[in-house]
């Protein structure tokens, strides 16, 4: 890195993620000169997201320590008498026990060699695993594939063919030409061929490694005329990575409450602009006993339509919603449980065991020992933020991922002036030795640069002032080849699965292409848990660690799949075609030992929702300017006059109201307010029942948000 | 696309400028946005994107044109800059060798992040500056047909070809885009915007849906 920096600014930043690039936007964009730097090539930190081939690269990678190749710093001419150096940590290890897997087969050599793509060969299902992790506790033997044997008609495999196809054709973004076309070639010819190559497998499986064998195949290609075999389940390792761009795979997947601090932040901030987004379309939870996903009742228009509570339990839950809406204004209906656990208070609604599931696991969110008032609160939120965008919808997810955040924020710092600079690596922190405020940092190179308060990312503080690593969240990624819960439209899913016996409760994310979060016809799932046990040093399995929430969702992994044929009790399930495994780090803060004017960013953490980072972000952005406005609303371009000078001036709100008059304040859809009862009729329980038996949708939207 | 109220183009397309530091980026983007040239935008502060609506076979064609906001010095361009984008402009400087190697490490950056169908075209910038001239127009042309892409010497100064390049890109989106809607029409997506509301949605569904 040949550049040379400029030595002094108001604020530097290290780590670009969310709440560093809110605090860096929000710096910038009143005037503040503001550097921001990053060891990573990538912005985001723990925030954010990769295509697929970095994600396996990034899992295999982040065990081994960071070359360090630039030269020495010689700190002794760079720090003087009256100052002291404080060493920051060579690695950054915000991940640990990482792992990840693709279970899809390879493509045999010969296929590629002919140019003709025929998925009719049942090749080695081999479990590619890309992890670096010696201390993974993947046995390779019981993982280790075995042959396949299957037979099945002709018009199966064509049919398979033509799916094939499709896949392909929709894909058509970097696509490599050739490769995946298939050639309408004579089929005599293909179909030998394929009998061919599963003869030499067979014979090669015994005693060689894939490649051999596959070698072996394509030299036998001439053989004996064998009948021919199945299509494999899924599509192949090859073509499966063909689309390696198009995944946007989350470190730390969240959605945003359309009422949350995060929504207000991008409009008020005119962020938003950057930024597009997709509801998530439906909550989904599993009933104890139970081993079915089933969707939860959310919205007045949901308990309508629900099948899954009675008319009777409809009709307390509505009543129930509506009271947690504007609790504060009936005290009396709970003064008696505000001490006692929510769940005590929903018994003594006479909410039953379904109901009271679909409370306090996926509207409130919250366990059964959480507080009655903690709970009020959490379902109040959730409430107020219903119907915002969307008359059944309180979420609110990024497309493209939840890294596209802190981009948008850093775009705005920039915009405004802030310098970037990623793959720069802070060495360490020049504070003064009496007054033990900070007075700059030096990188790598060996530059000293000025400043006058500095913003770390927890994964970057000198390792002075950290008291220990523990595991914090516990993460699963997997791709699948169809949604968790099938249905007619592609949804983006919340779920919430209970703790089950030694099971923990898992949270997961589901979206697909809607989100451009993976190409078409696959789906990308995210599981969090709490990890098991914190210390980073314990031996863990984070396969066994999700293994309910597998069993729950999935038929199970698509090397399982292809050997074990005929299993239709899951059919319905989707298959896990890639996964990866790894726990997210977190460390503590030794208060004592920082400088003042140092200000440390937390880790995603388990939360939900992004309130914790934009409190971080605005509270740090108070101490440090007082008296100024956190992010005002950035002008739109034209709103920008240029004179001869070249000079601008914001022509600010002559087109749009101001934007502080947020008109919408506070109405959920169990929010009265007059507008509301314009708008939609207030759910007499008489209606309620007609509306159900006329089945209909009667909340259509008029904007298609269901179509 | 569907109604969207006072909707006053027929396309909306996104394009990017980029290239190294100093090229002229700004300067071109404001020669076509503004009609107007000024050397001494030290930097690119404040201004995110361009609009100008042109004319185009009897249709309003809307061009966005983002700048890099100065994300380009240390090479830290956000990946999400080029989300969504259907035309991008490669600008070199046709004074400063460095900035015309650099554009295959541009287009290697675009390979890995822009959709994979999106309209390239190099510009060589500043071609008044005759007497400092240190790339051939041959080479930027051969480099251009190395990578089946289009070419052209512009300046902003002297607003040469400015208004020509731009004009080709929108054409060749145009067409793409008319034979893609041939083939198959557009689905209307579901996307959220959010953004600040107007008065009279505001109510209870505060709710947008982008068109494009």
């Amino acid at each position: 890195m040949d550049e040379v920096l400029p030595e002094e600014f108001d604020v530097i930043l290290i780590g670009t993620g969310l709440p560093e690039s809110v605090l860096s936007g929000a710096l910038s964009r009143i005037g503040k000169n503001v550097l921001h730097v990053d060891s990573n090539e990538y912005y985001g930190g723990s925030w954010a997201s990769f295509n697929i081939k970095t994600f396996d690269k990034l899992m295999s990678e982040t065990q081994m320590h960071q070359e360090d190749n630039s030269n020495p710093v010689n700190l002794e001419a760079l720090i003087s008498e009256d100052e002291e150096f404080l060493l920051m940590s060579a690695s950054q290890q915000n991940l640990s026990n990482c792992q990840s897997y693709c279970y899809l087969s390879k493509q045999p050599d010969w296929v590629v060699a002919t140019n003709v793509v025929e998925p009719n060969v049942v090749a080695e299902p081999d479990e590619v695993e890309i992890s670096d992790d010696k201390d993974s506790p993947v046995d390779v033997a019981t993982t280790a594939p075995t042959m396949v044997q299957k037979h099945s008609d002709t018009e199966d495999l064509s049919c398979r063919d033509v799916d094939f196809e499709e896949r392909n054709n929709s894909d058509n973004d970097n696509e490599k030409p050739g490769v995946s076309d298939k050639q309408s070639g004579d089929p005599a010819k293909e179909k030998s061929t394929d009998n061919d190559s599963r003869n030499g497998q067979v014979d090669a499986f015994n005693n060689a490694t894939s490649e051999e064998k596959l070698e072996n195949a394509s030299d036998q290609s001439s053989q004996a005329d064998l009948p021919h075999k199945e299509t494999p389940l899924f599509p192949f390792y090859e073509k499966f990575y063909e689309n390696w761009r198009r995944f946007n795979l989350d470190l730390s997947p969240k959605v945003m409450f359309s009422r949350g601090q995060l929504v207000e932040l991008l409009i008020q901030s005119n962020v938003c602009r950057y930024l597009e987004f997709r509801n998530v379309t439906r909550t989904l939870t599993v009933l104890s006993g139970e081993n079915r996903l089933q969707p939860v009742p959310c919205s007045r228009a949901d308990v309508f339509k629900s099948k899954f509570v009675t008319v009777v339990e409809k009709r307390i839950l509505m009543r129930f919603l509506t009271l947690c809406a504007n609790f504060e204004q009936h005290p009396q209906e709970y003064e008696a449980y505000k001490d006692r656990p929510f769940q005590d208070f929903l018994q003594s609604k006479h909410l039953s065991t379904k109901v009271q599931h679909f409370i306090i696991h996926s509207i409130a969110m919250v366990s059964e020992q959480t507080s009655t008032m903690e709970g009020l609160h959490a379902t109040q939120k959730f409430l107020k933020s219903l119907g915002r965008y969307g008359s059944s919808h309180a979420f609110l997810c990024p497309m493209y991922g939840v890294g596209e955040l802190p981009q948008a924020f850093s775009r705005l710092s920039a915009v405004f002036g802030g310098t970037f600079c990623l793959r720069r690596r802070v060495i360490g922190i020049v504070a003064d030795k009496t007054s033990r405020a900070v007075k700059g940092v030096i990188d790598s190179t060996g530059q000293k640069i000025k400043c006058q308060h500095l913003v770390l990312d927890e994964s970057h503080l000198p390792d002075i002032c950290r008291s220990g690593f523990k595991r914090e969240v516990s993460r699963a990624i997997y791709v699948t080849d169809k949604s968790v819960s099938p249905s007619e439209t592609e949804e983006v899913s919340l779920i919430t699965l209970p703790p089950v016996g030694n099971f923990p409760l898992y949270r997961v994310i589901e979206a697909g292409p809607l989100c451009c979060l993976s190409p078409n016809n696959y789906y990308v799932v995210h599981a969090l848990t709490k990890p098991s046990c914190v210390d980073e040093n314990a031996i863990v399995d984070l396969k066994e660690t999700f293994h309910s929430a597998e069993k729950t969702m999935f038929a199970g992994t698509a090397a399982e799949l292809e050997i074990a044929n005929n299993n239709e009790s899951d059919k319905q399930k989707p298959a896990v075609l890639w996964a990866a495994y790894f726990n997210m780090m977190s460390c503590g803060v030794n208060n004592d030992s920082l400088p003042g004017n140092v200000y440390v960013m937390s880790s995603p953490g388990f939360e939900l929702g992004f309130d914790k980072a934009m409190n971080e972000a605005r509270r740090t952005f108070e101490i440090i300017c007082p008296d100024e406005e956190f992010l005002p609303r950035a002008p739109e371009p034209e709103e920008i006059v240029f004179d001869d000078e070249g000079y601008k001036s914001e022509n600010n709100g002559n087109s749009r109201e101001n934007p502080n008059e947020q008109p919408e304040a506070g109405n959920g859809d169990y929010m009265e307010t007059e507008e509301d009862l314009q708008e939609e009729e207030e759910p007499d329980v008489q209606g309620l029942i007609d509306q159900e038996q006329g089945v209909g949708d009667h909340v259509s939207d008029g904007n298609g948000d269901n179509a | 696309m569907s109604s969207s109220g006072g909707k006053t183009y027929d396309y909306l397309f996104k394009l990017l400028l980029i290239g190294d530091s100093g090229v002229g980026k700004t300067c071109v983007l404001f020669r076509f946005s503004e009609d107007h040239f000024n050397s001494t935008f030290i930097s690119t502060i404040g201004i995110d994107f361009k609009i100008r609506t042109i004319d185009m076979d009897g249709k309003k064609v809307k061009l966005q044109i983002w700048d890099t906001a100065g994300q380009e010095r240390f090479r830290t361009i956000t990946t999400a800059y080029y989300r969504g984008a259907m035309g991008i402009m490669l600008v070199y400087d046709i004074t400063n060798e460095k900035s015309f190697d650099n554009i295959k490490n541009w287009i290697r950056n675009i390979e890995e992040h822009a959709s994979g169908d999106v309209e390239k075209m190099i510009l060589g910038n500043k071609c008044d500056m005759t007497e400092k001239r240190a790339v051939d127009k041959a080479r930027g042309e051969r480099l251009a047909i190395e990578y089946g892409i289009k070419f052209m010497e512009t300046s902003a100064k002297a607003s040469l070809n400015v208004e020509e390049a731009f004009f080709t890109m929108a054409r060749d989106i145009k067409a793409k885009m008319d034979r893609k809607m041939a083939q198959a029409p557009s689905q209307n997506t579901n996307q959220v915007k959010v953004k600040a509301g107007d008065k009279k949605s505001a109510g209870l569904f505060a709710r947008w849906c982008a068109l494009l």
